[in-house]
């Protein structure tokens, strides 16, 4: 009798032990395509992910295509994403997102040649791009509507910048000729942040329809805005003997109000495995800067990626996910082929355990 | 006495047959084994065709002398990609064959404005070479010499060399600037492992350590130079790694290591321009398994390093058993 006891015990214990919430339960059997826009009441998300993005051409003012690697130009830009999101409601979730990037921009050699009978110049001009962009803060709020077959959110947000946007010094150099070395040789080095250090509103819509059970075509759309004029500096250079002096100059800006849409078709080939196709748009204009002493319009500039990727379910709390980005028009702006790699951890922090052989009777 | 004897050669019989009865696995489920329950070395008879690419957009970082991290901020863009085709076998259920097969495709790009107002002229040159084709092929065999199970560590020998079947010399000069990159080292090596090995379900680890030996030769370093004889330096490497499973199908490696390579000699002298380089490196990868497919991504990153590129690799293999 006493051994039954101990063994119904530790029976109990063990069920106690491997309990899941009744909402873990929820995940588990979710497909990808059949997730609700919004989180679940309860649900915290955890999304970090990588982006590294090969930037070997860009579009100019013309929209056409130039090779930046066959200029000895092209770029890699490291991006690095965290986010957080919680279901608050079941049709009501918040989120904080911040970014981290960096990027070297290289430039033509440039040659300098004064005269025949005097030393040459080699010039060097080298970008350094670091730093956080702006902390999101943001709601999406989904319509009540009846059926799962349609859902509609709405997305409001802003942007807070919460690191310095001001540029360290230069790291300039110089040598000049001096034994085996027959010219001056000038290392222009530059220092840039990737945050624009603006405050900024953010209004988004997205909605998905399920017309299959397998498939899904979801939209999302979004505008933001500056709420005001930023401020930042440039540094002017002099050089004392070898050594460069740094002043900074204080400067006003505007960033550009941005529209990026994005349409996506997704597939559930299987119950863990889901694959997509997205098209991507972002156009920025009317924004200004001072930089130069005089107040000059930023051009605008468009972008447009297609995007191929899938998510695979490796348990009901992880999700892994993947896409690359391929672009394929724009203006003005950088053309980056990118694989983006993350991964979304969820669980529900603060949902209650069931006790050892209670049955949860909950619709969701 | 003598029953007792044999009774207690029974129960350590029976002991030994069920132990062994514990390791009896499936044809079907040698081939789905994850690489985290794979034997150490591939079974008797079975085939592993993989291919391998790796590509890394090089001259970006560098790791400098004193083991600082900073761009190359020269103009310069360099692609490397390598395309490794894997032949595997098991000769035994310990002796593994392993044949690889490279290709290469490498490109340099740079340009310069030449500018001359006394002149009057400003001049701008684009500059780019290529190099694509074989690579040296590799021939391995791997030798468990402490056979490993579920339950028993490994201990596997691997003994691999390279050929220098890749062009070794540029080709197709015709200017400075204007030829074809080589694809091969020129050079023979030969590279010995240890790798021991333990599997707790639903994890596993292994360290290793690796020495490769490079047996020079002559070879062209640049355009309308004479060839001149060099050797690479030597290469040693030791490491290990903990992976584990996310579920069936999914296994999460991680491998962390330390290189360090000699400088390289030519004409018998250390060159000033290879210097003997040292680094830690990270090897984060996600393997999926889908039956008797198996399919990796990764990414190789320099933690630390002493003149030495510090720029990520970026890996995925695809691999078939059958």
């Amino acid at each position: 009798m006493r051994y039954s006891i101990l063994l119904y015990c530790l029976f109990l214990t063990a069920l106690t032990l491997n309990a899941q919430t009744f909402n873990d339960s929820i995940l588990v059997n979710e497909r990808k395509i059949d997730r609700p826009l919004t989180l679940h009441k309860g649900q915290l998300q955890f999304n970090p992910a990588y982006e590294i993005s090969i930037i070997s051409k860009e579009y100019d003012n013309n929209g056409n295509n130039i090779n930046l690697a066959d200029k000895g130009t092209a770029s890699v830009l490291h991006k690095y994403f965290f986010e957080f999101s919680y279901g608050i409601l079941d049709f009501l979730q918040a989120s904080i997102t911040l970014n981290y990037a960096q990027r070297g921009e290289r430039h033509p050699n440039y040659l300098l040649v004064v005269s025949s009978t005097e030393p040459y110049f080699d010039i060097t001009y080298f970008d350094d791009y670091k730093g956080f962009e702006g902390l999101y803060l943001g709601t999406v709020t989904k319509l009540p509507l009846k059926t799962k077959k349609v859902e509609i959110t709405f997305s409001p947000g802003f942007y807070i910048p919460v690191f310095s946007n001001n540029p360290r010094a230069p790291e300039n150099s110089i040598s000049f000729p001096s034994g085996s070395q027959t010219f001056t040789k000038i290392i222009y080095h530059n220092n840039h942040m990737i945050g624009n250090g603006s405050k900024a509103i953010k209004i988004g819509t997205s909605a998905i329809v399920r017309p299959v059970i397998d498939f899904s075509i979801s939209a999302k759309v979004n505008y933001s805005s500056p709420i005001s004029e930023s401020k930042s500096i440039s540094w002017i250079h002099h050089l004392n003997g070898s050594t460069f002096i740094y002043d900074e100059i204080p400067y006003k800006y505007l960033i550009g109000n941005t529209l990026d849409y994005e349409i996506n078709l997704a597939y559930q080939a299987i119950s863990w495995f889901n694959v997509s196709l997205s098209w991507y748009h972002k156009k920025t204009s009317s924004g200004w800067s001072e930089i130069t002493g005089f107040r000059i319009g930023s051009p605008e500039s468009k972008l447009s990626l297609l995007a191929i990727g899938y998510e695979i379910k490796a348990t009901g709390k992880l999700w892994i996910n993947q896409f690359m980005d391929i672009p394929v028009s724009g203006k003005n702006q950088l053309a980056p082929y990118s694989i983006y790699l993350g991964i979304s951890y969820n669980l529900f922090p603060f949902d209650k355990k069931p006790k050892p052989g209670q049955i949860v009777n909950s619709i969701n | 006495m003598k029953k007792t004897f044999i009774s207690l050669v029974f129960i350590i019989l029976a002991n030994f047959s069920y132990s062994q009865e514990e390791d009896k696995l499936l044809v079907s489920e040698i081939k789905q084994s994850t690489v985290i329950t794979q034997p150490a070395t591939l079974n008797k008879g079975f085939f592993l065709l993989g291919s391998t690419f790796m590509h890394v957009m090089i001259a970006d970082k560098m790791f400098s002398d004193n083991g600082k991290k900073e761009y190359v901020v020269q103009n310069l863009s360099s692609r490397n990609s390598i395309e490794y085709l894997h032949f595997h076998y098991g000769l035994t259920n310990r002796i593994e064959l392993a044949f690889d097969l490279p290709y290469k495709i490498t490109s340099i790009s740079k340009s310069i404005i030449v500018d001359a107002p006394g002149y009057d002229t400003t001049e701008i040159y684009k500059y780019k070479i290529k190099g694509k084709g074989i690579g040296d092929m590799e021939f391995g065999i791997y030798y468990q010499i402490i056979k490993g199970s579920k339950t028993k560590p490994s201990l596997v020998f691997r003994l691999e060399a390279t050929f220098p079947t890749g062009e070794k010399n540029p080709t197709d000069i015709k200017g400075a600037w204007k030829y074809n990159l080589p694809t091969g080292g020129g050079e023979t090596t030969l590279k010995s492992e240890l790798n021991y090995r333990k599997i707790t379900y639903p994890y596993s680890y292994s360290f290793y350590g690796a020495l490769k030996y490079s047996f020079g030769g002559k070879k062209v370093m640049l355009p309308y130079e004479n060839s001149i004889s060099f050797k690479s330096g030597s290469f040693y490497e030791v490491g290990g790694n903990f992976n584990f499973l996310l579920n069936d199908w999914i296994a999460v490696q991680n491998d962390l290591n330390f290189i360090y390579k000699q400088a390289d000699k030519y004409n018998g002298e250390t060159a000033q321009m290879t210097k003997a380089q040292m680094g830690i490196w990270y090897n984060p990868n996600i393997n999926f398994q889908f039956k008797k497919f198996r399919l990796v991504q990764g990414v190789a990153i320099v933690l630390y390093g002493k003149t030495m590129p510090a720029d990520p690799q970026y890996v995925i293999d695809l691999q078939y058993i059958f």
